[in-house]
């Protein structure tokens, strides 16, 4: 019986819900890493910081910077151990876990540093970087004990694709392709989604499943997917991520799967319909590849700050926006918040403090940062309060990793206008851009006219002397401060 | 703006153009904004503040701390009134005319006597012409340049911790020529330069500058206020008279101010000082300051030490702590931009360095 069958995954995604450490009591071997984490911490503090974001918006130079920035040391005015003169400086370290990829830091920065600089290519697989970081302690008894003091910050970098996955563990077959059902009825969805419903409306899910019907099935559905993804919409809500971003799975069978409606028969289905076959399979992606993804690398942060980019979504109109809106709070309901109880902090990480950053602020002029943060706090509204109610400090701003214009002050028509000057991606000569004001109150939606804004992509700065000056910023220091300020007391 | 005025984008070319971008990079030292709105700004405030006094706050006490709350209280020359300016301006030009008349009679007289001693006499008066001159100059000077703190602070004031754009950089610059010439603070100018960028907000600005310029300043003023504080106290303690006390606290205070104001830029003259410090005295009297340090006085003479020192000595603590206090007004009217609340000269960290160099001044006495 249908309703059987969406009783027992449900029944199954509640325990997945869960970080896989939390399920029952601690085991021996819970309890051996308990103890060592414990030990390690005391000598060696480590901070982990979640750098998320979707897709695109901008999480490998965003780290690409940061490690610059601190390695550097001298460009980071608001952090309060550098304005100090507590900060001694900072250095990549070998990862502890040689299962995971080394972000590749050395490659990323000379591409955007070399003469015809280039940004990285979308991340296709997690990697991660360690940084020792060293600083004098403020505290007498701390500084008695370690005159310098050296913290370890691990910052991984995967596809922001993936991160869409971790909903999909509360939720059941049934429960997610009604979602997804949902959503392609709306604009602008429903226009793109045409060739796979006629397939899935034609399917009947209680039939014998084949191989190439459902392979067919899955090649429509990662069709309309792309389609959703291409720059001109930038929608974010696409589910599963790993359909647009295989990653290392890309011929993997555990991926042929795709959204279908439960079968209006009364009689028990048969284990091989198709129905049955694509929940079956959507439950294995579920255990074989997200979970492994959670636990890799979601369950255990300190820190958190999350990438969104709003200029791309005020760009391309109000349903990107509202639809990036969705994907940001369904990410944010896969990690845990609130401070460290005392039986909480033992068996799992929960992060205490998060960071909203509007990404690529250098694409507007300098006097608009302000409207640009209360514009990405209007977006994370919802998820704000759910965040700050789990008692986890939370502030957003206005950031760019690697600043590529400067702002110019021109009068164009008897009007003063604050331009951005800098060369665009597909140009060689600088340009001089009003890319039009964010405004203060929210748009209505007739307001949302698509010619009200052009942001555009610019490359990277060409820098002559990186190794002395640093890469150019906006607001990273103070991001830092924020993320890991308290940690170099 | 409103939602329904909104400009479209539009694409510039940037060869036809050259010239606004071109004018802030000409400036070597200055931000890259072009700060136009900002000097047409500082125009419009020149002309509405011509001729103010120094202004200053109210004071008030919390927990031993001193704050001089941001009410920018104008105060007109309340010393002089319109007749009593009118009278003295009289009496000034009368001695002024006896004074030049007797001049040339006593020239005149010397010529009469012999050529060459005229001409000494004449060279020796012209001497002390010219350098009476120079010093009603320096004395304006001063002043003018306390007018420009004052103003620089309520300039300021608003903007600290806001998060608008294109205000502040004309004005930090502007102070930023207080400290032409002097070669640390001019170090630490140019790294202000180097991290301070088009993108950051007004407040930012000036939280920067406070950092790499006030700062360093502000650490030297206090321990300028300590070693001076300190030795009033020693002073007084020792003195046996308490005339001597009066004069040498009063000497002692004029010195700390002036080079507390030397330190800020604000390079004071002797009228500067007195302009100062009647400020300084009328913010203490409405704070009722004196009750205050006595009671911390005695609080902190209590203890170990009050067997070991005389009556004395403990009114030597008193008038160093009262120097300690005048002090750090000081630096609050002197500082081009006001303190944050964290950056408030806090008074423990002053007091504990006077009473450690006392009690070693006393310790090696006895």
């Amino acid at each position: 019986m249908g309703t059987e069958v969406i009783h027992s995954t449900r029944g199954g995604a509640d325990g997945d819900s869960k970080s896989p450490l939390d399920a029952g009591i601690p085991s021996f071997a819970a309890i051996e890493k308990l103890v060592t984490g414990i030990a390690h911490q005391a000598l060696a503090p480590t901070i982990r910081l979640a750098v998320t974001g979707l897709s695109d918006s901008g999480k490998s130079v965003f780290i690409t910077a940061l490690v610059n920035q601190l390695i550097h040391g001298g460009n980071l005015p608001f952090m309060g151990a550098v304005n100090g003169g507590r900060y001694v400086g900072a250095k990549i370290v070998d990862i502890p876990d040689a299962n995971h990829a080394e972000f590749q830091y050395r490659e990323f920065l000379s591409a955007l540093t070399e003469k015809k600089p280039s940004w990285p290519e979308p991340t296709d697989a997690t990697r991660q970087i360690r940084l020792a970081l060293r600083y004098r302690p403020v505290g007498l008894v701390t500084r008695t004990i370690w005159p310098i003091r050296t913290i370890y910050l691990d910052i991984v970098d995967y596809p922001g694709e993936w991160l869409l996955d971790l909903a999909l563990l509360g939720e059941s077959f049934a429960a997610w392709s009604k979602k997804m059902f949902a959503l392609c009825k709306e604009p602008p969805r429903a226009k793109l989604a045409k060739d796979w419903l006629e397939f899935v409306n034609k399917l009947k899910p209680a039939d014998q499943a084949d191989e190439k019907t459902l392979r067919k099935g899955h090649e429509l559905y990662v069709k309309f997917l792309k389609k959703c993804k291409s720059p001109k919409l930038a929608l974010s809500m696409l589910q599963p991520g790993r359909f647009t971003q295989p990653g290392d799975l890309a011929k993997e069978d555990v991926l042929v799967f795709f959204p279908c409606k439960p079968p209006r028969t009364k009689t028990k289905l048969p284990r091989t319909c198709i129905y049955r076959e694509l929940a079956a399979r959507y439950e294995k992606y579920k255990s074989q590849v997200v979970k492994k993804f959670y636990a890799d690398h979601v369950a255990d942060f300190d820190r958190q700050i999350v990438l969104v980019d709003v200029l791309t979504t005020l760009n391309n109109g109000y349903q990107s926006f509202a639809d990036m809106r969705e994907a940001i709070t369904t990410v944010l309901r896969s990690f845990s918040y609130g401070q460290l109880g005392l039986f909480k902090g033992l068996f799992s990480h929960s992060i205490d403090k998060l960071l909203f950053a509007a990404t690529k602020a250098d694409h507007v002029a300098s006097n608009q940062h302000h409207n640009l943060k209360l514009m990405l706090e209007r977006m994370i509204a919802e998820s704000a309060r759910q965040v700050r109610f789990e008692g986890t400090e939370l502030d957003g701003v206005a950031i760019a990793s690697l600043k590529c214009t400067d702002t110019v002050v021109t009068e164009y028509q008897g009007r003063k206008l604050s331009c951005v000057k800098g060369a665009p991606v597909d140009r060689d000569k600088d340009t001089l851009l009003f890319p039009g004001e964010i405004p203060e109150t929210m748009p209505t939606h007739s307001d949302w006219d698509t010619n009200r804004f052009n942001f555009l992509e610019f490359k990277p700065p060409r820098i002559p002397d990186v190794e002395r000056t640093g890469l150019p910023h906006i607001r990273l220091d103070q991001a830092l401060e924020f993320l890991i300020g308290d940690k170099l007391r | 703006m409103s939602d329904t005025s909104w400009i479209p984008p539009v694409e510039l070319d940037p060869t036809t153009l050259e010239k606004a971008p071109q004018e802030s990079e000409n400036t070597e030292d200055a931000p890259t904004v072009v700060a136009e709105a900002a000097d047409a700004k500082f125009e419009s405030f020149l002309q509405a503040n011509e001729f103010r006094r120094l202004a200053n706050g109210i004071l008030k006490f919390s927990e031993g701390e001193i704050q001089i709350s941001n009410v920018s209280r104008q105060i007109r020359s309340k010393v002089l009134t319109s007749t009593g300016k009118w009278i003295l301006l009289t009496l000034l030009g009368l001695f002024t005319i006896v004074i030049v008349q007797d001049t040339f009679e006593f020239l005149g007289e010397q010529f009469d006597t012999h050529f060459l001693l005229g001409l000494l006499s004449t060279i020796f008066i012209g001497f002390i012409g010219v350098t009476l001159g120079i010093a009603v100059r320096d004395q304006f000077q001063g002043l003018s340049r306390l007018r420009d703190i004052s103003r620089f602070q309520e300039a300021t004031r608003p903007l600290i911790g806001s998060d608008t754009h294109g205000n502040v950089a004309s004005e930090i610059a502007r102070i930023g020529e207080l400290y032409v010439g002097r070669a640390e603070i001019s170090k630490s100018l140019r790294r202000y330069y180097e991290v301070s960028e088009d993108s950051h907000t007004d407040g930012e600005l000036l939280s920067l500058f406070s950092q790499h310029v006030l700062r360093p300043i502000d650490d030297r003023a206090y321990s300028v206020v300590a070693a001076r504080a300190s030795d009033t106290a020693i002073l007084t303690a020792a003195s046996p008279l308490a005339i001597l006390d009066t004069i040498l606290t009063l000497w002692r205070n004029a010195r700390l101010v002036r080079e507390i104001g030397q330190l800020y830029g604000a390079r004071p003259g002797f009228i500067g000082i007195a302009k100062l410090l009647s400020h300084i005295l009328e913010n203490m009297a409405v704070a009722g300051t004196a009750n205050l340090i006595t009671d911390s006085a005695m609080e902190t003479v209590g203890g170990n030490l009050t067997g070991a020192i005389s009556a004395q000595v403990g009114q030597g603590i008193a008038n160093g702590l009262m120097t300690a206090r005048i002090g750090l007004i000081t630096m609050q009217l002197c500082r081009p931009i006001n303190f944050t609340d964290e950056e408030r000269p806090k008074f423990g960290r002053v007091r504990q360095e006077i009473m450690s160099r006392v009690k070693d001044a006393v310790a090696k006495r006895k």
